[in-house]
């Protein structure tokens, strides 16, 4: 405090004010504009903020400064992929069918195509050709995934896959970042109606 | 995934510990790749399931900061950086990286 108290009477409260704008407050506020520019599902925007406070105050200023291009290249190739593949609503599993054979599951909140997950629903042998897939989301919203899944991506930060004993189907639950279970997306299985 | 320096240097990186959690802002650090360039790479290696991300817990930050985003290695992964640092060893670009084969 008296450090403090001295910075003042040497430097004068305007000077003292100026650093604390410059070393406290602009790096944080500059870099939250920043990762704006990723698309408001990506990790990175958290990821980004929660490493500037590991920083030193001195190092910040730079490194902020550096993620103006990283997120100007890596954040709006993102936003354009992400807007590509296309979002269905806003809460729950999104759903949206890229063509015949292949689908992606995008959960509103991660951007990241989590492909180990498609890989254990393959090996469990529930997605299978000739069949329909039926997705309830929690909003009551429900969506066909045409049979012939190729590739099934789902993002999210951890999905945690559960197949329900009877076999009928499976669940899948997002902790989020505090490990917080959300109510699982409950997803049905049944046959096509078209046996092909 | 294309050979670079900055690959070979976070793959030197990560294969010092490859058991260990690995932050972005460390991995930086560590390696002087630019995060322009470092969040690129962890991106396309998550894609490729080379490694896996997850999120500090609440209690480890102390309630001081936001949880930060930790990356670590598959077994995939070791196995295709690994191949990363013999093919780098053996290519004249990466001499003065001094690679070491894991």
């Amino acid at each position: 405090m008296i450090a403090l108290l001295d910075l003042v009477a040497k430097f004068g409260i305007s000077s003292l004010l100026m650093m604390l704008l410059i070393f406290g407050f602009a790096p944080v506020f500059s870099l939250r504009l920043i990762v704006l520019l990723y698309p408001a599902s990506d990790p990175r925007r958290e990821e980004l903020v929660a490493e500037l406070y590991v920083q030193g105050r001195l190092e910040r200023l730079l490194w902020v400064s550096e993620q103006i291009a990283t997120a100007l290249f890596e954040g709006t190739k993102e936003r354009y992929r992400v807007r590509k593949i296309g979002r269905v609503g806003g809460l729950g599993v999104t759903i949206r069918g890229l063509s015949d054979d292949k689908v992606i599951i995008i959960r509103s909140t991660g951007s990241r195509l989590e492909r180990s997950v498609i890989a254990k629903l393959e090996k469990s042998g529930e997605f299978k050709a000739g069949r329909v897939v039926t997705i309830t989301s929690t909003n009551g919203a429900q969506d066909d995934i045409p049979e012939n899944i190729l590739r099934t991506m789902i993002s999210s930060r951890s999905p945690q896959i559960r197949l329900n004993g009877d076999g009928k189907g499976f669940e899948l639950s997002f902790p989020d970042r505090r490990g917080v279970v959300h109510p699982p997306r409950v997803i049905h299985r049944r046959r096509c109606d078209r046996d092909l | 995934m294309r050979k670079t320096h900055a690959l070979v240097q976070v793959a030197i990186a990560i294969m010092a510990s490859p058991r260990d959690k690995q932050w972005g802002y460390d991995l930086a650090k560590r390696t002087g790749v630019r995060s322009g360039v470092l969040y690129p790479i962890l991106r396309r290696m998550l894609d490729d399931e080379w490694i896996t991300d997850g999120w500090e817990a609440e209690a480890d930050t102390g309630g001081k900061r936001p949880p930060r985003r930790y990356y670590e290695l598959t077994n995939k992964g070791m196995a295709e950086l690994g191949a990363v640092l013999r093919a780098a060893a053996n290519d004249a670009r990466f001499r003065n990286l001094n690679v070491r084969p894991a």
